[in-house]
């Protein structure tokens, strides 16, 4: 166990150092230089730019110099759509916003997800089947840039229960909408996948012995159908982080959230190169990270992979 | 008359009259189990022998209530002279917990892969707190002792994964002991076992009849697998029983055409391979319904009534078999 | 153990045999939910196609009568010919929804196209040569599979200008990871048949076998997949149309009208919103219960 995390985070050290390079050779190999975009910069920026990046030198050593900063003190350079701004200081600013909603939006996909499709399966054939079924299918055509404003039509326009943005320091009522918009995908893939996955598990032979023990259903289902059960939404949880993430950007837009998303679609209409790097760089480490934990999370629930 | 071929019903542990298994399919119901009648007496060994398809298997999962969803059964099933078919499931898992345990054929799935040994063997005797975990823990090391699994304190904390089929399927019988079931229904125990494991098994089996005098229903398709361990054998094809009789009767003076294809397609060190025969033709398709014998139409003997008309279970002494031509013992 | 199955062989040999063929082509036509969703794909594509030719307005006509009074004067009604009434800058919907719905479905059958002959031609590769070639190449694809991305083609787009091409040709190569996961899993079993084996045996080439006998049986795993492709690619360039980084004017796209309708939904224009939503979803769930229907048709034992 120790031996197979170590050796997962061998492979995502590198993994991240190349994620950086490859993003900083690409914004390099962009029209003009990676800090020189459509308009011209303000003179003090770019001076300051070319002291502290020393673009007369070399590719390489540009590169060195930007991966050390990133590593020694997290430090992605000065924004320069946003004057005054660093990098740092705007994701500091947007971070917290995007894993407020992104992971309550995270377990309610997940919760709901779950909680939808084995009681599917379980009462497999009845109309809750049915309803679980038509929610799911239903919501997979219903992206979040759906979604959000069908739920800002309902609850703002014709209701007048929610507000139809903003952010106010994350209280609930600016909360609601996000979440819901940005999980509806999430939930109905998880909910097709955890009833598929526990009707196959119930058909399987150890389960039936565990009944030909004489347990009552509702232990067989939690103590022997559950586990086998949820390793496929496991797997899973991979895209669902991504996903979430991608989906946050349409959030942030459409629901003026204030998180990186905005700053990452600004900055796309800006050409403000370091502020895309610098969220880039941060989803993918994220990314890998994420994807790292559910790799162990995996083997630990499941005693038959060992390495 | 084909519904009593017995008359000491009241001695026995189950009683199956007239058991019939449907079940409903895309394609149509179709009947797994025919008009099944059969006793287990108590301690004793009834060998249950057919083809795969031939509703053995399902006559089993009908007396535990563990058919599929699509599975229905009718007819009578009595443990203990009471009426089990169609008790609410919360009865029939108190009787799978206490009385009727099972065995399946692949040891290799029918263990939870995802849970310890110790767990499982450990849960069923802690049910409604029978028993404490530290006594529960106790009861299934020496279970497991008992099986002849060597070093059984400390393996029990393994996962299923971590052993081999033939010990898989010793670890599977303990557990079906722990709760000193009175009958005990072993499906194809054997089948998905190498040779040599297979009659450890089998000898196993033996001996927890012996020990504790459990009844055991041993569901096979091999023969001369439950030639050395069965007190009475019943010969299942296309969802009915066409024999039933004591093990020697049965394997001595065979009365029904069938049987007797049956033990001549048997191996046997005392013949030659060129005696050795199979059976022609394939048994009945299960989604058509025949009024008359299902082995109509690969029998040798066949009457012109055959097709037609079902042949009543007959015979004395214990030894009944459902042909129109009494064949000559 | 708890099913029965009965009289339900497994999967014939998936492949141009006719009778298969025609089998499963007859199970879609007698599957009514199938047919409705075909039924209205075709309409949706005939809409497209054909609807701006019953309209006296252009995509970029401005109906200078309705600026400035789209709330009122702008609504869907036959006596205007603005079918569906007009968008805030008092060009007719109508005709803007048509070209939206033609785009959206090219972007979607391009884009699809582009990851199956990628995914197909990677994931045949890995399956059929296997071992260290077979290992190196899907180990690949979990690495590129945890990527954003939607962040990557966004920031192409940035660096490379909204052009339609990159556009098409992003969505697709950023798509074909699980058609390559899916048919190289195909590959490996197809590849044991014996037919393959004696192929390989009298001494065919790869690339000969590759293409008579590993491909055609892939077909059926094609078909289904690129059902579900083409919505998702449909979702994927909304998304980033949404975003307004997407399809640019004078095109439009579904994305580009939802979102505007979103935009305008505030000031009670509504059908700017509602109709090209309602071809959104109409298109996906078509291609959603068309794509079930195909997979029920060519695999039967997964009925009930």
């Amino acid at each position: 166990m120790l031996h197979y995390t170590l050796k997962r985070i061998a492979i995502a050290v590198p993994t991240i150092l190349i994620l950086i390079v490859l993003s900083f050779a690409l914004m390099h190999s962009a029209p003009g230089s990676p800090f020189t975009g459509e308009r011209p910069l303000p003179p003090e920026v770019l001076a300051n730019l070319e002291a502290k990046y020393g673009l007369d030198r070399s590719f390489p050593e540009q590169v060195a110099r930007y991966v050390w900063r990133i590593v020694t003190d997290f430090d992605f350079g000065p924004s320069y759509s946003h004057h005054d701004r660093t990098v740092n200081e705007i994701i500091a600013q947007g971070f917290p916003v995007t894993l407020t909603y992104g992971s309550l939006a995270f377990l309610f996909s997940i919760l709901a997800g779950t909680g939808l499709g084995i009681a599917a399966a379980v009462y497999r054939k009845t109309w809750l089947d049915s309803l679980a079924v038509g929610v799911s299918v239903g919501a997979q055509v219903l992206p979040n840039f759906i979604m959000a404003p069908i739920l800002v039509l309902i609850f703002t326009l014709w209701l007048g229960w929610l507000p139809g943005g903003g952010w106010q320091g994350g209280q609930w009522p600016y909360l609601i909408m996000p979440v819901i918009a940005l999980a509806t995908s999430f939930m109905a893939s998880i909910a097709r996948i955890t009833r598929s996955s526990m009707i196959e598990t119930l058909n399987s032979d150890f389960i039936l012995t565990a009944r030909s023990k004489g347990l009552p259903f509702r232990q067989v289902v939690i103590r022997h159908a559950m586990k086998p059960a949820l390793l496929p939404v496991i797997s899973y949880l991979g895209p669902t982080f991504v996903g979430l993430i991608t989906g946050s950007v349409v959030i942030d837009i459409y629901f003026s959230t204030g998180g990186i998303g905005q700053h990452f679609v600004n900055a796309a209409i800006n050409r403000d190169y370091p502020l895309i790097m610098g969220v880039t760089i941060l989803i993918g480490i994220l990314t890998v990270l994420f994807n790292l934990l559910v790799d162990i999370l995996y083997v630990w629930i499941d005693p038959r992979i060992r390495y | 008359m084909r519904s009593t071929p017995r008359t000491d019903t009241e001695q026995a542990l189950l009683s199956i009259r007239d058991l019939s298994v449907t079940f409903d399919t895309p394609g149509g119901p179709i009947r797994a189990v025919d008009g099944v009648s059969l006793d287990v007496h108590p301690g004793e060994v009834l060998a249950v022998v057919g083809e795969s398809g031939s509703g053995k298997s399902q006559t089993a999962l009908a007396v535990t209530g563990l058919l599929a969803a699509n599975g229905a059964a009718e007819g009578s099933i009595q443990w203990h002279r009471s009426e089990i078919l169609g008790l609410p499931e919360h009865r029939l898992a108190r009787l799978r917990a206490d009385e009727i345990a099972m065995v399946f054929q692949n040891p290799m799935t029918s263990l939870n892969p995802y849970l310890r040994v110790s767990v499982q063997m450990m849960e069923g005797m802690m049910l409604n707190g029978r028993m404490t975990r530290p006594e529960a823990r106790a009861a299934s090391i020496e279970m497991l002792e008992s099986v002849q699994i060597a070093d059984a304190a400390s393996r029990i904390d393994r996962y299923p994964h971590e052993f081999s089929g033939g010990m898989l399927q010793r670890i599977m019988i303990a557990m079906s002991l722990l709760r000193r079931p009175r009958l005990l229904i072993a499906d194809e125990p054997t089948t998905a076992l190498d040779v040599t494991v297979q009659m450890q098994i089998v000898r196993l089996l033996g001996e927890v009849r012996r020990k504790s005098g459990t009844a055991i229903m041993l569901i096979t398709h091999d023969l001369g697998l439950v030639a050395s361990i069965s007190d009475r054998i019943a010969i299942m094809y296309s969802g009915r029983i066409m024999e039933i009789g004591h093990t020697e009767e049965v394997f001595s003076r065979p009365r029904h055409p069938y049987t007797r294809a049956l033990l001549e397609a048997v191996p046997r060190l005392d013949r030659d391979e060129a005696e050795l025969q199979g059976i022609a033709g394939e048994p009945p398709d299960p989604e058509v319904r025949i009024p008359g014998c299902p082995f109509h139409t690969r029998c040798a003997h066949r009457l012109s009534q055959c097709a037609d008309i079902r042949p009543p279970m007959d015979g004395a002494d214990g030894h009944f078999h459902a042909c129109h031509l009494s064949l000559a013992p | 153990m708890l099913t029965i199955r009965i009289g339900q062989d497994s999967l014939p040999e998936a492949g141009p045999g006719r009778s298969l063929w025609q089998d499963a082509r007859g199970r879609v036509a007698r599957n009514p939910v199938a047919m409705t969703s075909l039924a209205a794909l075709v309409l949706v594509g005939a809409f497209a196609i054909l609807g701006p030719s019953f309209s006296g307005w252009s995509t970029e006509d401005i109906n200078w009568n309705v600026l400035g009074n789209v709330e009122s004067a702008g609504r869907p009604s036959l006596d205007s010919g603005h079918y569906f009434g007009t968008d805030q800058l008092g060009r007719d919907l109508f005709v803007r929804t048509a070209h939206g719905v033609r785009i959206s479905l090219m972007v979607g059958i391009v884009g699809a196209l582009i990851a199956i002959v990628v995914g197909t031609l990677y994931g045949t590769i890995a399956g059929y040569f296997g071992g260290r070639t077979d290992s190196i190449m899907m180990r690949t694809v979990d690495v590129l599979m945890s990527i954003p991305y939607m962040f990557v083609l966004i920031i192409l787009l940035v660096m490379f200008g909204h052009s339609i091409i990159l556009l098409f040709v992003g969505i697709g190569l950023v798509s074909w990871l699980d058609m390559a996961r899916i048919v190289r899993g195909q590959t490996l079993s197809i590849k044991n048949r014996e037919y393959v084996e004696s192929a390989v045996v009298i001494g065919v080439p790869a690339p000969l076998i590759i293409f008579r006998h590993i491909l055609p049986n892939l077909l059926g795993v094609v078909i289904v997949y690129a059902t579900l492709l083409i919505p998702n690619m449909i979702i994927f360039e909304s998304f980033i149309s949404f975003l307004g980084l997407g399809i640019q004017e004078p095109n439009t796209s579904l994305g580009v009208l939802i979102s505007e309708g979103a935009a305008q939904m505030r000031y009670g224009v509504l059908w700017q919103l509602g109709f090209p939503l309602v071809f959104f979803i109409v298109i996906q769930f078509g291609f959603f219960f068309l794509g079930d229907g195909i997979r029920d048709a060519l695999d039967p034992k997964d009925r009930h």
